[in-house]
Protein backbone atom coordinates (compact mmCIF):
# COMPACT_ATOMS: atom_id res chain seq x y z
CA UNK A 1 0.00 0.00 0.00
CA UNK A 2 1.28 3.62 -1.33
CA UNK A 3 0.09 6.19 0.93
CA UNK A 4 0.54 10.04 -0.01
CA UNK A 5 0.64 13.07 1.78
CA UNK A 6 3.77 15.14 3.87
CA UNK A 7 5.13 14.15 6.86
CA UNK A 8 4.95 15.34 10.26
CA UNK A 9 7.87 17.61 11.23
CA UNK A 10 9.49 18.16 14.61
CA UNK A 11 10.55 21.88 14.29
CA UNK A 12 13.72 22.92 16.13
CA UNK A 13 14.69 27.00 16.38
CA UNK A 14 18.15 28.11 17.92
CA UNK A 15 17.90 31.61 18.42
CA UNK A 16 21.29 33.52 19.28
CA UNK A 17 22.48 36.37 20.85
CA UNK A 18 24.91 38.10 18.50
CA UNK A 19 25.64 41.14 20.30
CA UNK A 20 28.52 43.32 20.88
CA UNK A 21 29.31 41.16 23.93
CA UNK A 22 29.56 38.06 22.35
CA UNK A 23 31.99 39.17 19.55
CA UNK A 24 35.17 37.11 19.28
CA UNK A 25 35.65 33.94 20.97
CA UNK A 26 31.88 33.26 22.45
CA UNK A 27 30.38 33.62 18.49
CA UNK A 28 33.35 31.83 17.36
CA UNK A 29 32.26 28.69 19.58
CA UNK A 30 28.68 29.39 18.53
CA UNK A 31 29.61 28.72 14.93
CA UNK A 32 31.42 25.46 15.94
CA UNK A 33 28.72 24.29 17.79
CA UNK A 34 25.98 24.85 15.15
CA UNK A 35 28.35 22.85 12.58
CA UNK A 36 28.70 20.52 15.26
CA UNK A 37 24.58 20.34 15.77
CA UNK A 38 24.93 19.55 12.01
CA UNK A 39 26.89 16.95 11.88
CA UNK A 40 25.32 15.31 14.78
CA UNK A 41 22.03 15.77 13.43
CA UNK A 42 22.87 14.25 9.75
CA UNK A 43 24.38 11.13 11.43
CA UNK A 44 20.90 10.75 12.91
CA UNK A 45 18.86 8.81 11.24
CA UNK A 46 16.07 9.27 12.89
CA UNK A 47 16.75 13.23 13.21
CA UNK A 48 17.02 12.99 9.40
CA UNK A 49 13.54 12.10 8.88
CA UNK A 50 11.97 14.36 11.83
CA UNK A 51 13.56 17.27 12.62
CA UNK A 52 13.64 20.44 10.52
CA UNK A 53 15.97 23.11 11.74
CA UNK A 54 16.16 27.33 11.53
CA UNK A 55 18.89 29.54 12.98
CA UNK A 56 17.41 33.35 13.96
CA UNK A 57 19.93 35.69 15.23
CA UNK A 58 19.19 38.98 17.12
CA UNK A 59 21.55 41.78 17.84
CA UNK A 60 20.76 45.31 16.50
CA UNK A 61 17.86 43.83 14.63
CA UNK A 62 16.55 39.62 14.24
CA UNK A 63 17.16 37.90 11.26
CA UNK A 64 16.08 34.12 10.17
CA UNK A 65 19.35 32.93 8.56
CA UNK A 66 17.75 29.25 7.67
CA UNK A 67 14.55 29.20 7.27
CA UNK A 68 12.93 26.12 8.58
CA UNK A 69 14.80 23.26 6.79
CA UNK A 70 15.04 19.18 6.78
CA UNK A 71 18.21 17.89 8.66
CA UNK A 72 19.74 16.82 5.16
CA UNK A 73 19.76 20.02 3.68
CA UNK A 74 20.25 21.95 6.31
CA UNK A 75 24.11 23.93 6.29
CA UNK A 76 25.35 26.06 9.56
CA UNK A 77 25.33 29.50 8.74
CA UNK A 78 27.98 32.14 9.27
CA UNK A 79 27.36 34.21 12.28
CA UNK A 80 28.44 37.66 12.59
CA UNK A 81 27.58 40.28 15.15
CA UNK A 82 25.93 43.81 15.99
CA UNK A 83 25.64 46.09 18.62
CA UNK A 84 22.32 45.66 20.76
CA UNK A 85 20.44 42.61 21.89
CA UNK A 86 16.94 43.43 20.98
CA UNK A 87 15.31 40.22 22.55
CA UNK A 88 12.06 41.95 21.71
CA UNK A 89 12.92 41.71 17.84
CA UNK A 90 13.54 38.29 18.20
CA UNK A 91 10.63 37.01 19.78
CA UNK A 92 8.51 38.74 17.09
CA UNK A 93 10.57 37.13 14.37
CA UNK A 94 10.64 33.51 16.04
CA UNK A 95 6.93 34.24 16.64
CA UNK A 96 6.10 34.90 12.62
CA UNK A 97 8.40 32.13 11.59
CA UNK A 98 6.71 29.79 13.91
CA UNK A 99 3.42 30.41 12.19
CA UNK A 100 4.36 30.97 9.05
CA UNK A 101 6.67 27.25 8.77
CA UNK A 102 5.13 24.80 11.44
CA UNK A 103 1.63 23.39 10.42
CA UNK A 104 -1.23 22.40 12.73
CA UNK A 105 -3.24 19.77 11.69
CA UNK A 106 -5.78 19.62 9.06
CA UNK A 107 -7.82 17.96 6.52
CA UNK A 108 -4.38 18.18 4.02
CA UNK A 109 -1.71 17.31 6.94
CA UNK A 110 -1.12 15.52 9.77
CA UNK A 111 0.29 18.28 12.02
CA UNK A 112 3.94 18.70 13.01
CA UNK A 113 4.86 18.21 16.48
CA UNK A 114 5.39 21.10 18.81
CA UNK A 115 8.82 23.21 17.87
CA UNK A 116 11.67 22.88 20.09
CA UNK A 117 13.58 26.36 20.53
CA UNK A 118 16.59 26.91 22.44
CA UNK A 119 17.57 30.61 22.86
CA UNK A 120 21.11 31.76 23.67
CA UNK A 121 21.30 34.83 25.04
CA UNK A 122 24.44 36.75 26.79
CA UNK A 123 22.83 39.96 28.01
CA UNK A 124 19.61 41.91 28.63
CA UNK A 125 17.22 43.33 26.61
CA UNK A 126 17.90 46.67 24.98
CA UNK A 127 14.65 46.97 23.15
CA UNK A 128 13.19 48.78 26.26
CA UNK A 129 10.61 50.19 23.94
CA UNK A 130 9.90 46.86 22.05
CA UNK A 131 10.58 44.25 24.57
CA UNK A 132 7.09 44.55 26.97
CA UNK A 133 4.88 44.55 23.98
CA UNK A 134 6.98 41.36 22.66
CA UNK A 135 6.81 39.84 25.57
CA UNK A 136 2.96 40.63 26.19
CA UNK A 137 1.74 39.01 23.06
CA UNK A 138 4.33 36.36 23.38
CA UNK A 139 2.58 35.23 26.66
CA UNK A 140 -0.55 35.51 25.52
CA UNK A 141 -0.05 33.18 22.62
CA UNK A 142 1.18 30.48 24.69
CA UNK A 143 -1.63 29.65 25.79
CA UNK A 144 -3.11 28.51 22.50
CA UNK A 145 -0.11 27.92 20.75
CA UNK A 146 2.83 26.98 23.30
CA UNK A 147 6.09 26.18 22.19
CA UNK A 148 8.66 24.16 24.25
CA UNK A 149 11.51 26.57 25.02
CA UNK A 150 14.80 26.20 26.76
CA UNK A 151 16.58 29.73 27.07
CA UNK A 152 20.33 29.49 27.87
CA UNK A 153 21.40 32.51 29.52
CA UNK A 154 25.34 32.65 29.00
CA UNK A 155 28.41 34.28 31.13
CA UNK A 156 27.42 36.36 34.19
CA UNK A 157 25.71 39.46 33.01
CA UNK A 158 22.59 37.65 31.51
CA UNK A 159 19.58 38.34 33.48
CA UNK A 160 18.26 35.44 34.30
CA UNK A 161 14.67 37.08 35.44
CA UNK A 162 14.25 37.99 31.86
CA UNK A 163 14.65 34.53 30.88
CA UNK A 164 12.04 33.34 33.09
CA UNK A 165 9.41 35.30 31.85
CA UNK A 166 9.47 33.87 28.53
CA UNK A 167 8.47 30.52 30.50
CA UNK A 168 10.03 26.86 29.07
CA UNK A 169 13.45 26.09 30.90
CA UNK A 170 15.67 28.45 32.17
CA UNK A 171 19.81 27.13 31.89
CA UNK A 172 22.39 28.93 33.46
CA UNK A 173 25.64 28.72 32.02
CA UNK A 174 27.79 31.39 33.88
CA UNK A 175 31.13 30.59 31.99
CA UNK A 176 31.33 31.32 28.49
CA UNK A 177 34.99 29.49 27.35
CA UNK A 178 34.65 27.67 24.01
CA UNK A 179 34.58 24.27 25.75
CA UNK A 180 31.51 25.35 27.94
CA UNK A 181 29.93 25.95 24.45
CA UNK A 182 30.79 22.94 23.23
CA UNK A 183 29.14 21.20 25.98
CA UNK A 184 25.98 23.17 25.45
CA UNK A 185 26.05 22.36 21.82
CA UNK A 186 27.00 18.09 22.16
CA UNK A 187 24.01 18.67 24.78
CA UNK A 188 21.54 20.60 22.45
CA UNK A 189 22.33 17.92 19.22
CA UNK A 190 21.55 15.14 21.78
CA UNK A 191 18.14 16.73 23.15
CA UNK A 192 16.88 17.10 19.41
CA UNK A 193 18.36 13.64 18.98
CA UNK A 194 16.23 12.36 22.08
CA UNK A 195 13.14 14.96 21.20
CA UNK A 196 13.49 13.29 17.85
CA UNK A 197 13.02 9.77 18.84
CA UNK A 198 10.20 10.94 21.92
CA UNK A 199 7.66 13.10 19.98
CA UNK A 200 7.27 10.18 17.27
CA UNK A 201 6.48 7.44 19.99
CA UNK A 202 5.56 9.37 23.06
CA UNK A 203 1.74 10.44 23.47
CA UNK A 204 0.70 12.69 26.35
CA UNK A 205 -1.61 15.29 28.14
CA UNK A 206 0.47 17.81 27.27
CA UNK A 207 3.45 17.00 25.47
CA UNK A 208 6.83 18.38 26.95
CA UNK A 209 10.08 17.59 25.84
CA UNK A 210 12.46 15.40 27.69
CA UNK A 211 16.20 16.15 28.25
CA UNK A 212 19.33 14.39 28.68
CA UNK A 213 21.11 15.24 31.74
CA UNK A 214 23.04 18.52 31.57
CA UNK A 215 26.58 18.90 31.25
CA UNK A 216 28.65 20.38 33.48
CA UNK A 217 28.91 23.54 34.54
CA UNK A 218 25.15 24.09 33.17
CA UNK A 219 22.49 24.85 35.70
CA UNK A 220 18.67 24.90 35.63
CA UNK A 221 17.44 28.27 36.87
CA UNK A 222 15.26 28.03 39.62
CA UNK B 1 -3.46 -10.03 37.17
CA UNK B 2 -1.20 -11.50 34.78
CA UNK B 3 1.09 -9.58 32.96
CA UNK B 4 -0.71 -10.83 29.65
CA UNK B 5 -4.64 -10.77 30.06
CA UNK B 6 -5.06 -11.52 26.57
CA UNK B 7 -3.59 -14.80 26.75
CA UNK B 8 -6.07 -15.51 29.96
CA UNK B 9 -7.76 -18.79 29.66
CA UNK B 10 -11.11 -16.96 30.92
CA UNK B 11 -11.78 -15.41 27.49
CA UNK B 12 -15.36 -15.58 26.87
CA UNK B 13 -16.29 -17.73 23.65
CA UNK B 14 -17.54 -14.87 21.87
CA UNK B 15 -14.25 -12.73 22.91
CA UNK B 16 -11.36 -13.55 20.12
CA UNK B 17 -8.40 -12.40 21.27
CA UNK B 18 -5.80 -11.22 18.63
CA UNK B 19 -2.48 -13.32 18.71
CA UNK B 20 0.14 -14.18 16.37
CA UNK B 21 0.50 -17.83 16.43
CA UNK B 22 2.06 -18.98 13.79
CA UNK B 23 4.91 -16.06 14.04
CA UNK B 24 4.10 -14.86 11.03
CA UNK B 25 6.06 -11.80 11.48
CA UNK B 26 9.05 -13.44 12.40
CA UNK B 27 9.61 -12.05 15.84
CA UNK B 28 8.08 -8.64 15.09
CA UNK B 29 5.67 -7.50 17.53
CA UNK B 30 2.17 -8.18 15.78
CA UNK B 31 -1.29 -9.44 16.25
CA UNK B 32 -4.09 -10.22 14.24
CA UNK B 33 -7.87 -12.06 14.45
CA UNK B 34 -10.72 -12.42 12.44
CA UNK B 35 -14.05 -13.09 13.70
CA UNK B 36 -17.68 -14.14 12.00
CA UNK B 37 -20.36 -12.48 13.98
CA UNK B 38 -23.86 -12.96 12.10
CA UNK B 39 -24.18 -11.11 9.18
CA UNK B 40 -20.89 -9.34 9.32
CA UNK B 41 -17.01 -10.32 9.96
CA UNK B 42 -14.09 -8.36 11.87
CA UNK B 43 -10.68 -8.60 10.80
CA UNK B 44 -7.60 -6.77 12.79
CA UNK B 45 -4.24 -6.63 13.13
CA UNK B 46 -1.90 -4.51 15.39
CA UNK B 47 1.82 -3.94 14.67
CA UNK B 48 4.67 -2.41 16.54
CA UNK B 49 6.12 0.41 14.70
CA UNK B 50 9.23 1.54 13.36
CA UNK B 51 10.35 3.59 16.30
CA UNK B 52 9.43 1.41 19.08
CA UNK B 53 11.08 -1.49 17.09
CA UNK B 54 14.52 0.37 16.42
CA UNK B 55 14.34 1.24 20.02
CA UNK B 56 14.07 -2.19 21.46
CA UNK B 57 10.77 -1.33 23.00
CA UNK B 58 6.87 -2.79 22.87
CA UNK B 59 3.83 -2.18 21.22
CA UNK B 60 1.85 -0.47 23.13
CA UNK B 61 -1.38 -0.50 20.21
CA UNK B 62 -4.11 -3.12 21.72
CA UNK B 63 -7.60 -4.28 20.67
CA UNK B 64 -9.96 -6.60 21.13
CA UNK B 65 -13.23 -7.59 19.20
CA UNK B 66 -16.45 -9.70 20.05
CA UNK B 67 -19.34 -10.78 18.71
CA UNK B 68 -22.16 -13.73 17.55
CA UNK B 69 -25.23 -13.32 15.28
CA UNK B 70 -26.56 -11.01 17.51
CA UNK B 71 -24.33 -7.90 18.19
CA UNK B 72 -20.68 -7.25 17.30
CA UNK B 73 -18.09 -5.00 19.31
CA UNK B 74 -14.76 -3.54 18.94
CA UNK B 75 -12.38 -1.76 21.26
CA UNK B 76 -9.35 -0.14 19.94
CA UNK B 77 -6.31 1.29 22.55
CA UNK B 78 -2.91 3.53 22.12
CA UNK B 79 -0.88 3.38 25.56
CA UNK B 80 0.54 6.58 26.37
CA UNK B 81 3.70 6.19 25.60
CA UNK B 82 5.27 8.85 28.04
CA UNK B 83 3.70 6.23 30.36
CA UNK B 84 5.55 3.20 32.32
CA UNK B 85 2.66 0.81 31.75
CA UNK B 86 1.00 2.23 28.89
CA UNK B 87 1.21 -0.94 26.94
CA UNK B 88 -0.29 -3.02 29.58
CA UNK B 89 -3.41 -0.49 29.84
CA UNK B 90 -4.17 -0.53 26.40
CA UNK B 91 -4.18 -4.51 26.54
CA UNK B 92 -6.36 -4.57 30.03
CA UNK B 93 -8.72 -1.67 28.94
CA UNK B 94 -9.62 -3.64 25.52
CA UNK B 95 -9.73 -6.49 26.53
CA UNK B 96 -12.00 -5.68 30.01
CA UNK B 97 -14.51 -3.89 27.85
CA UNK B 98 -14.79 -6.37 25.63
CA UNK B 99 -15.02 -9.01 28.20
CA UNK B 100 -17.61 -6.80 29.55
CA UNK B 101 -19.75 -7.15 26.58
CA UNK B 102 -19.46 -10.50 25.59
CA UNK B 103 -19.84 -12.03 28.90
CA UNK B 104 -23.21 -9.31 29.60
CA UNK B 105 -24.51 -8.81 26.69
CA UNK B 106 -28.33 -8.03 27.87
CA UNK B 107 -30.56 -7.88 24.45
CA UNK B 108 -32.77 -5.68 26.75
CA UNK B 109 -30.25 -2.47 27.67
CA UNK B 110 -29.95 0.45 25.69
CA UNK B 111 -26.65 0.44 23.42
CA UNK B 112 -25.31 3.08 24.46
CA UNK B 113 -25.77 2.39 28.46
CA UNK B 114 -24.24 -1.19 27.56
CA UNK B 115 -21.37 0.81 26.03
CA UNK B 116 -21.09 2.84 29.07
CA UNK B 117 -20.48 -0.15 30.91
CA UNK B 118 -17.70 -1.38 28.83
CA UNK B 119 -15.97 2.01 29.14
CA UNK B 120 -16.63 2.02 32.54
CA UNK B 121 -15.34 -1.55 33.24
CA UNK B 122 -11.88 -0.49 31.03
CA UNK B 123 -11.26 2.32 33.46
CA UNK B 124 -12.19 -0.13 36.49
CA UNK B 125 -9.10 -2.46 34.99
CA UNK B 126 -6.55 0.14 35.06
CA UNK B 127 -7.77 1.17 38.69
CA UNK B 128 -7.78 -2.14 39.66
CA UNK B 129 -4.24 -3.44 38.41
CA UNK B 130 -2.88 0.32 39.55
CA UNK B 131 -3.93 -0.40 42.98
CA UNK B 132 -2.42 -3.87 43.08
CA UNK B 133 0.63 -2.58 41.63
CA UNK B 134 0.79 0.55 44.08
CA UNK B 135 0.91 2.76 41.19
CA UNK B 136 -0.82 5.83 39.76
CA UNK B 137 -3.34 4.69 37.65
CA UNK B 138 -1.90 7.67 35.05
CA UNK B 139 1.13 4.91 34.18
CA UNK B 140 -1.41 2.83 32.94
CA UNK B 141 -3.17 5.53 30.62
CA UNK B 142 -4.64 4.79 27.18
CA UNK B 143 -7.34 6.38 24.82
CA UNK B 144 -10.18 3.86 24.32
CA UNK B 145 -12.19 3.37 21.17
CA UNK B 146 -15.41 1.44 21.43
CA UNK B 147 -17.95 0.35 18.90
CA UNK B 148 -20.93 -1.82 19.47
CA UNK B 149 -23.67 -3.13 17.21
CA UNK B 150 -26.88 -4.66 17.05
CA UNK B 151 -29.85 -5.02 15.36
CA UNK B 152 -32.51 -4.03 17.37
CA UNK B 153 -36.48 -3.63 16.82
CA UNK B 154 -35.92 -0.32 15.77
CA UNK B 155 -32.97 -1.12 12.90
CA UNK B 156 -29.55 -1.42 13.25
CA UNK B 157 -27.27 0.70 15.20
CA UNK B 158 -24.32 1.32 16.14
CA UNK B 159 -23.62 3.32 19.04
CA UNK B 160 -19.92 3.97 19.36
CA UNK B 161 -17.11 6.35 22.21
CA UNK B 162 -13.65 7.76 22.19
CA UNK B 163 -11.86 9.44 24.79
CA UNK B 164 -8.37 10.29 23.23
CA UNK B 165 -6.93 10.43 19.16
CA UNK B 166 -7.52 7.50 16.47
CA UNK B 167 -10.60 7.24 14.26
CA UNK B 168 -13.93 5.51 14.31
CA UNK B 169 -15.15 5.79 10.87
CA UNK B 170 -17.30 5.03 8.45
CA UNK B 171 -15.50 3.72 5.23
CA UNK B 172 -17.78 3.55 1.61
CA UNK B 173 -17.25 2.16 -1.55
CA UNK B 174 -15.75 5.07 -3.17
CA UNK B 175 -13.00 5.36 -0.49
CA UNK B 176 -14.56 8.08 1.61
CA UNK B 177 -13.41 7.96 5.19
CA UNK B 178 -16.03 10.01 7.27
CA UNK B 179 -15.37 10.08 11.40
CA UNK B 180 -18.33 9.09 13.59
CA UNK B 181 -16.53 10.29 16.87
CA UNK B 182 -14.41 13.47 17.15
CA UNK B 183 -10.97 13.03 18.78
CA UNK B 184 -8.75 14.37 21.01
CA UNK B 185 -6.44 16.24 19.46
CA UNK B 186 -4.50 19.34 20.20
CA UNK B 187 -2.85 22.28 17.44
CA UNK B 188 0.27 20.05 17.49
CA UNK B 189 0.85 16.50 17.20
CA UNK B 190 1.11 14.03 20.58
CA UNK B 191 -1.36 15.43 22.78
CA UNK B 192 -4.42 13.88 23.57
CA UNK B 193 -6.92 12.94 26.44
CA UNK B 194 -7.25 9.19 28.21
CA UNK B 195 -9.15 7.01 29.55
CA UNK B 196 -7.56 7.69 33.15
CA UNK B 197 -8.47 11.32 32.97
CA UNK B 198 -10.47 11.66 36.34
CA UNK B 199 -11.40 15.40 34.97
CA UNK B 200 -12.91 14.09 31.82
CA UNK B 201 -15.38 11.80 33.67
CA UNK B 202 -18.16 14.38 33.33
CA UNK B 203 -17.37 14.42 29.49
CA UNK B 204 -18.45 11.09 28.94
CA UNK B 205 -22.03 11.39 28.50
CA UNK B 206 -21.23 13.68 25.47
CA UNK B 207 -18.59 10.82 23.78
CA UNK B 208 -21.45 8.35 23.24
CA UNK B 209 -23.21 8.85 19.98
CA UNK B 210 -26.01 6.57 18.84
CA UNK B 211 -25.70 6.07 14.64
CA UNK B 212 -28.48 4.57 12.84
CA UNK B 213 -28.30 2.11 9.68
CA UNK B 214 -24.67 2.12 10.01
CA UNK B 215 -22.71 0.86 8.08
CA UNK B 216 -24.89 1.34 4.84
CA UNK B 217 -24.43 -1.34 2.17
CA UNK B 218 -20.77 -1.74 0.54
CA UNK B 219 -19.78 0.58 4.00
CA UNK B 220 -17.00 -0.59 6.35
CA UNK B 221 -16.43 0.53 9.72
CA UNK B 222 -12.79 0.83 10.47
CA UNK B 223 -11.42 1.18 13.72
CA UNK B 224 -7.95 2.41 14.14
CA UNK B 225 -5.36 4.17 16.35
CA UNK B 226 -3.43 7.60 15.69
CA UNK B 227 -0.76 5.44 13.82
CA UNK B 228 -2.83 5.14 11.22
CA UNK B 229 -5.22 7.57 11.22
CA UNK B 230 -3.06 9.79 10.42
CA UNK B 231 -0.63 8.38 7.50
CA UNK B 232 -4.33 8.47 6.01
CA UNK B 233 -3.95 12.14 5.53
CA UNK B 234 -5.01 13.42 3.11
CA UNK B 235 -8.28 11.21 3.51
CA UNK B 236 -9.14 12.04 0.01
CA UNK B 237 -6.35 10.83 -1.49
CA UNK B 238 -5.49 7.68 0.76
CA UNK B 239 -8.98 6.57 1.55
CA UNK B 240 -9.60 5.03 -1.51
CA UNK B 241 -5.93 3.56 -1.25
CA UNK B 242 -6.95 1.76 1.75
CA UNK B 243 -10.07 0.39 0.20
CA UNK B 244 -8.87 -1.04 -2.93
CA UNK B 245 -6.47 -3.02 -0.12
CA UNK B 246 -9.50 -3.96 2.54
CA UNK B 247 -11.11 -5.07 -0.89
CA UNK B 248 -8.40 -6.95 -2.19
CA UNK B 249 -8.45 -9.09 1.23
CA UNK B 250 -11.49 -9.59 1.48
CA UNK B 251 -11.69 -12.77 -0.14
CA UNK B 252 -8.53 -13.87 0.69
CA UNK B 253 -8.96 -16.70 3.95
CA UNK B 254 -6.05 -15.18 5.66
CA UNK B 255 -7.29 -11.87 4.95
CA UNK B 256 -6.11 -10.84 9.15
CA UNK B 257 -2.77 -12.29 8.41
CA UNK B 258 -2.17 -10.32 5.15
CA UNK B 259 -3.95 -6.68 7.11
CA UNK B 260 -0.77 -7.54 9.79
CA UNK B 261 1.91 -8.38 7.41
CA UNK B 262 0.68 -6.34 4.20
CA UNK B 263 -1.31 -3.34 4.58
CA UNK B 264 -0.16 -2.54 8.16
CA UNK B 265 3.76 -2.88 6.80
CA UNK B 266 3.15 0.34 4.71
CA UNK B 267 6.31 3.13 4.35
CA UNK B 268 5.70 6.49 4.69
CA UNK B 269 8.75 9.19 5.71
CA UNK B 270 8.13 10.68 9.31
CA UNK B 271 5.98 7.80 10.74
CA UNK B 272 7.14 5.77 13.61
CA UNK B 273 4.20 4.50 15.83
CA UNK B 274 2.26 1.82 16.06
CA UNK B 275 -0.28 0.33 14.24
CA UNK B 276 -3.87 -0.70 14.65
CA UNK B 277 -6.63 -1.11 11.97
CA UNK B 278 -10.19 -3.18 12.94
CA UNK B 279 -12.10 -3.48 10.14
CA UNK B 280 -15.53 -4.58 10.25
CA UNK B 281 -17.90 -5.70 6.98
CA UNK B 282 -21.17 -6.78 6.01
CA UNK B 283 -20.23 -10.67 4.58
CA UNK B 284 -21.45 -10.82 1.13
CA UNK B 285 -25.19 -12.96 0.90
Amino acid sequence: MQLEGTNRRLPIYVVIDTSGSMRGAPIDAVSTGLRELEAALKADAHALETAYVSVITFSDTAHQLMPLTEVGSFSAPELSTGSQTNLGAAIRLLVSAIDAETKEKDAQHPGDWKPLVFLLTDGRPTDNEVWPHELAAYKARRSYRPVNLIAIGCGPHVDSATLKELGGTTLMMPEMSPERFRSLFAWISQSVRVASRSASQQKASAAEIRTPDLPQGINISL
Amino acid sequence: MTEDPISSDSTPKRLLAPRDPDGVLAGVDGVSARLGAGAFELIGASRIGRGHRREGGAREDAFAIAGDDSFWFVSVADGAGSKPLAKLGAELATFAAAEAIASGHDQGAELTSLLELAARRALEALETESRARERDVNDLACTLLLALWRNTPEGEQLATFQIGDGSIATHDPTGVIKPLCRADESAFAGETHFLTGSHLRATWQSRFSLHSEVPAPGSLVVLMTDGVADDLIPLEKNGPVLRAELDRLEALPDAEVRLLQETLSYEKRGSFDDRTLVVVRRRSP
